[in-house]
């Protein structure tokens, strides 16, 4: 076990590492002159002494192999740079109000998807070929079909607009406030026993969640029930109901079977989780991660955009390693040694 | 299986099947015709028919805030949506096939670094990447292409180099390597026209995944620019006037879903068609073997 840990960790060391070159080439390399973008392309664009003393402060007369290894040790000791744009505000700060938020909304809308998708896959699985598996698959299919953003406006249009239950935009009421602890708005309300802004902000919180939970749920779906059709002709399955066990327990160990794999899935679905909410976080005006992503490629502020990529990504690594570490732990077929051959 | 009939072997498409090809072919038939069928110009402003309501004297779908037709826009929408997903699909999977059967059948360090270069690429959240790359790369549709087809293409390399991983080992390739054919000839001639079902799966998934990203790089406000009518920067704009005016946000919202879905359904019709190792192939297999030796069982009763 220590060694499958070991050797998955290695492996994604080098991952990281990758990544921060990849990110480092194309923000630094493609864009031509950080610079101009800073000074403008107009008359002023060559100032002579001043511009190059503003490439001097940002190091960008060394070597490029410098600059990035200048680069890794600033994002190892946590340093993303200053915003260009936001009156130089560091990139962290604004990351770390950005974050709570990103990562509450997540687990609503995860919660939501387990919701919706548990009940529904063991009722296709169950009851394959019939009426309710049609209906499953059906449901599967237009979860991953139905682009969120514009389920996030019909949902706007439905639940906020025409029958006004549900908030259209923003983290909480304007005239509510919450004690900042943790950063995430929910969980500080909670904490602080704020249940007035708990529920508002819980509110705000619904359709953004409701429109990110049922796109994963489709996939969920797919995988929950291809899974459990794949226990449900099991030998044991059988032993169990000649023993007369009741179905519920019966459907309880053909989940408990079913979920390594399930939760493998769930991990290596964080990515798409983490895309969905840069797209839904605009639409509903929601100021996460991903708002901060688009507000800052529309300033052309990169050191934001910079930290914001590298931060989303590592989380996103980080999370695949925990997903197959789960399976590894979940499930004992899985060679833990880590040797070769196991594709991922 | 209920819903197929068997000929020679294989099952024609359901009607679900043939009705996402009849859409699919539609929207490509609607943007091969645009400049003839649509109604007005895409981006015919006229004040006096601002938010016009679907219904409207001549305008079908109504009119945006411009006093643009929708429908015209939508139609022009389809013609780039279409055009965009079919040439990112072709490009992406070109590259990402040279690449997959490069590292399958060169193996060795080659291999090595291309699947760490892989393993890289795939760490990236498929979206955030493409914002990313457009975001430096600037608006306009060769930059979009540009942006999806980098962003896309380990999710062809690492299937194929699979594929031919096991291809490489077979009779076939070791006497046309003992042949002296060239490396290049045994992939192209040899180990590619075996890996075409795969390619085709991925393919057709891929034309979806395509334009919903296009969809949502546009609205996003990352796509072309805002004179060009596109279905995700007409969600964009019609989000705006959810209150007042539903059809805009409405309509093109239904033709994203329409063509990813079709896709989406034409490509899990592929895969159970040419994959034998898709498990609805499988399941099916096993429940053609179970039928088949039912009628013998039977046919063995009768004859006792």
């Amino acid at each position: 076990m220590i060694n499958f840990i070991l050797h998955r960790l290695g492996q994604t060391l080098i991952v990281l590492f990758g990544v921060t070159v990849i990110i480092f080439f194309v923000l630094r390399v493609m864009p031509g002159d950080p610079v101009a973008l800073i000074f403008g392309e107009g008359d002023d664009a060559n100032l002579g002494e001043s511009r190059l003393l503003y490439e001097q402060q940002l190091g960008l007369d060394q070597p490029l192999y410098i600059q990035y290894f200048k680069f890794l040790g600033q994002i190892s000791r946590g340093d993303f740079g200053n915003s260009i744009v936001r009156g130089g505000e560091p990139v962290l700060d604004m990351v770390s109000r950005a974050l709570p938020l990103t990562l509450e909304l997540s687990i609503y809308a995860l919660i939501i998807a387990l919701v919706i998708s548990v009940p529904v896959a063991i009722l296709s699985a169950l009851k394959q070929n019939t009426i309710w598996d049609r209906g499953g698959t059906a449901f599967a299919l237009i979860g991953v079909s139905l682009p969120s953003f514009w389920q996030g406006i019909m949902l706007i249009m439905f639940f906020a607009v025409w029958i006004p239950i549900f908030p259209v935009s923003g983290v909480m009421g304007a005239q509510m406030s919450v004690t900042r602890i943790t950063g995430a708005p929910f969980t500080d309300a909670m904490l602080t026993g704020n249940w007035e802004a708990a529920w508002s902000v819980l509110r705000h919180m619904t359709l953004p969640a409701i429109t990110l939970g049922t796109g994963i749920s489709g996939q969920f779906v797919r995988v929950l029930r291809s899974s459990l059709l794949e226990v449900k002709h099991q030998d044991f399955i059988d032993a169990f109901r000649a023993r007369g066990l009741s179905e519920a327990a019966v459907v309880w160990h053909m989940l408990h079977n079913a979920m390594p794999t399930t939760a493998v899935i769930i991990g290596l679905r964080i990515g798409a989780l983490l895309s969905g909410t840069i797209v839904i976080e605009t639409v509903f005006s929601y100021p996460g991660m991903g708002f901060l992503l688009i507000q800052a490629i529309n300033a052309r502020d990169f050191p934001v955009v910079q930290g914001v990529v590298v931060l989303l990504t590592a989380m996103v690594i980080a999370s695949n390693l925990l997903a197959d570490i789960l399976h590894g732990m979940l499930d004992p077929r899985v060679k833990l040694s880590g040797g070769k051959g196991s594709g991922a | 299986m209920s819903g197929f009939f068997l000929r020679r072997g294989r099952p024609l498409p359901s009607l679900i099947v043939v009705l996402a090809i009849a859409v699919m072919a539609g929207f490509a038939v609607i943007a091969l015709l645009a400049p003839w069928i649509s109604p007005h110009p895409p981006s015919a402003q006229s004040l006096m028919m601002r938010l016009r309501p679907p219904g409207t004297e001549g305008y079908l779908l109504g009119t945006d805030q411009l006093g643009r037709d929708v429908l015209s826009r939508m139609i022009y929408g389809a013609q780039i949506s279409l055009a965009i997903g079919v040439i990112v699909m072709v490009l992406t999977a070109m590259l990402g096939v040279a690449i997959g059967l490069i590292s399958g059948y060169f193996g060795g360090w080659v291999d090595t670094v291309i699947m760490r270069i892989v393993d890289i690429w795939l760490a990236f959240p498929f979206l955030v990447l493409a914002i990313a790359l457009v975001a430096v790369l600037g608006q306009g549709p060769d930059k979009i292409v540009i942006a999806l087809v980098l962003s896309g293409w380990p999710g062809f390399a690492r299937p194929v180099r699979g594929e031919v991983l096991q291809l490489r080992e077979r009779e076939y390739t070791l006497s046309a390597r003992a042949l002296g054919v060239s490396p290049f000839g045994i992939m192209f001639k040899h180990l590619l026209p075996n890996i075409m079902p795969t390619v085709l799966v991925l393919a057709a998934i891929d034309l979806g995944y395509n334009i919903l990203a296009l969809a949502s790089l546009s609205f996003l406000g990352l796509g072309m620019g805002a004179e060009t009518a596109t279905w995700g920067g007409m969600l964009a704009s019609g989000r705006n006037y959810v209150a007042t005016s539903w059809w805009l946000a409405a309509f093109p919202g239904i033709a994203i879903f329409l063509v990813v879905m079709s896709s989406n359904l034409i490509g899990d019709w592929i895969r159970d068609r040419y994959d034998p190792r898709s498990p609805f192939r499988a399941a099916r297999n096993q429940a053609l073997a179970e039928a088949r030796a039912n009628r013998a069982a039977t046919t063995a009763k009768i004859t006792n």
